[in-house]
């Protein structure tokens, strides 16, 4: 078994040929998955043999009535936990920053202006930019496996969204943009902010409200500026927060979003940012949106 | 065996001569790969799979290659300075280009063991 990625930053490898690195078998995955399995059938044993002895007891004697309760089941229904948001405020080298992170919520993009009544929407933030010359999107641009708009731009950051999973990366080409269109997925194009936790400059020098998508720790977050700021101060404020991969998404006072928060009744309250954009001038305005699993 | 690294995915082909090839580096779930004409290529394939393609692919004479912690893989044939206190690695083909990387001091540390090791 191939190897190599084991790897740790503190350590170099000669790449001659040789049988690849052997991760010790600790670290394999046979390992791990034979002491489930042990653990598995002990603990089924365990509880069975006790459970046996407890029946056994428990068994009703010739004239004594036992009592059966029973739970109505329904194996086939499904049931989700309620999506919402936590938003949170800090500031990193002065850059007030709102963290938006969606808890059991699923992506997606739209084209059009989203309702912030639509309950299973739980946050929406504009994601692509429209060309100021024709109004289209700017950008390779994918909705639900259909081509939308190809090309165009300088922007190298891009996000992917398949099988309901963010991926997000700065490259020129990308192989997730084919796959975006065969598996009915979503894919955009926007600045990359920060790759592989190092920030990015970019052209564009005037301050405004900023916006990013992030990949921090593991996990996907919005992230906006509560000040204006330059592309580089957001950025630089981004990887010191301590995020991985982040792309710019819609920004100024003008982009519109929304998200839902649970209030203390356990119920949910919408806040909302900028404003809508209509007419037919905006018809491509769109976003990147968490709705609740269906 | 050959002389040079092929990597092919599901649109394209890419063929470097060995002796080309500067350095590759991690992007997540890509690579960039960096050629002594200044090019930089991105190729859908994490670092592990491009350190197995010229394991199996160059000969070995023309394999200098080294893995350094999971971002970098380096051409030592254009290994021209090395600093581990600094965290610095310098290619250079001492004419054309010269690029400054950075890793960890542990690593470069012994990087700089092995080389002396080789020449001693």
């Amino acid at each position: 078994m191939m190897h190599f990625d084991d790897i740790s930053d503190n350590e170099i490898r000669i790449i001659n040929r040789q049988e690849a690195p052997r991760r010790p078998f600790y670290r394999r995955w046979w390992f791990w998955a034979a002491a489930v399995v042990i653990a598995a059938v002990a603990v089924v044993v365990i509880f069975g043999l006790s459970g046996k002895a407890r029946q056994t007891a428990e068994t009703p004697q010739p004239g004594e009535v036992s009592e059966v309760e029973s739970t109505p089941t329904s194996p086939t229904e499904v049931v989700h936990e309620p999506a919402y948001v936590i938003s949170s405020d800090t500031a990193v080298n002065d850059v007030p920053l709102t963290l938006y992170t969606p808890v059991n919520a699923v992506p997606e993009l739209m084209i059009g202006n989203p309702s912030e009544k639509d309950e299973s929407i739980v946050l929406a933030v504009q994601a692509a930019d429209i060309r100021a010359d024709n109004r289209e999107i700017l950008g390779s641009y994918v909705l639900k496996g259909e081509l939308v708009s190809r090309g165009g731009g300088k922007k190298d950051g891009f996000c992917a969204i398949l099988g309901g999973d963010i991926q997000l990366g700065v490259a020129e080409n990308t192989d997730l943009f084919e796959k975006a269109i065969e598996t009915g997925g979503y894919f955009f194009r926007q600045y990359p902010l920060v790759s592989e936790g190092i920030m990015i400059d970019n052209k564009p020098k005037g301050k405004t409200l900023r916006a990013a998508l992030c990949e921090l720790d593991g996990r996907m977050v919005v992230v906006r500026s509560r000040d204006d700021e330059s592309f580089h101060d957001f950025a630089q404020a981004l990887a010191d927060l301590g995020v991985n991969f982040a792309i710019n998404l819609v920004g100024s006072s003008h982009a519109y979003g929304f998200y839902r928060e649970k209030s203390d009744d356990g119920s949910t309250v919408s806040s909302s940012w900028g404003k809508l954009h209509t007419g037919a001038k905006n018809s491509n305005v769109n976003y990147i949106m968490w709705k609740a699993r269906d | 065996m050959s002389d040079s690294l092929t990597i092919i995915n599901s649109n394209e082909l890419i063929r470097i001569a060995a002796g080309s090839l500067v350095y590759v580096s991690s992007s997540g779930n890509y690579s960039d790969i960096y050629t002594r004409d200044g090019e930089r290529r991105t190729v859908t394939m994490q670092l592990g799979m491009i350190e197995e393609l010229i394991n199996k692919q160059l000969q070995e004479s023309d394999r200098e290659f080294i893995r350094i912690g999971k971002s970098l893989i380096v051409n030592l044939r254009f290994l021209h300075y090395l600093n581990p206190s600094k965290k610095q690695i310098i290619l250079s083909d001492n004419s054309t280009f010269k690029i400054s990387l950075e890793a960890s001091k542990e690593a470069l540390k012994q990087l700089k063991d092995y080389i002396e090791l080789k020449i001693k």
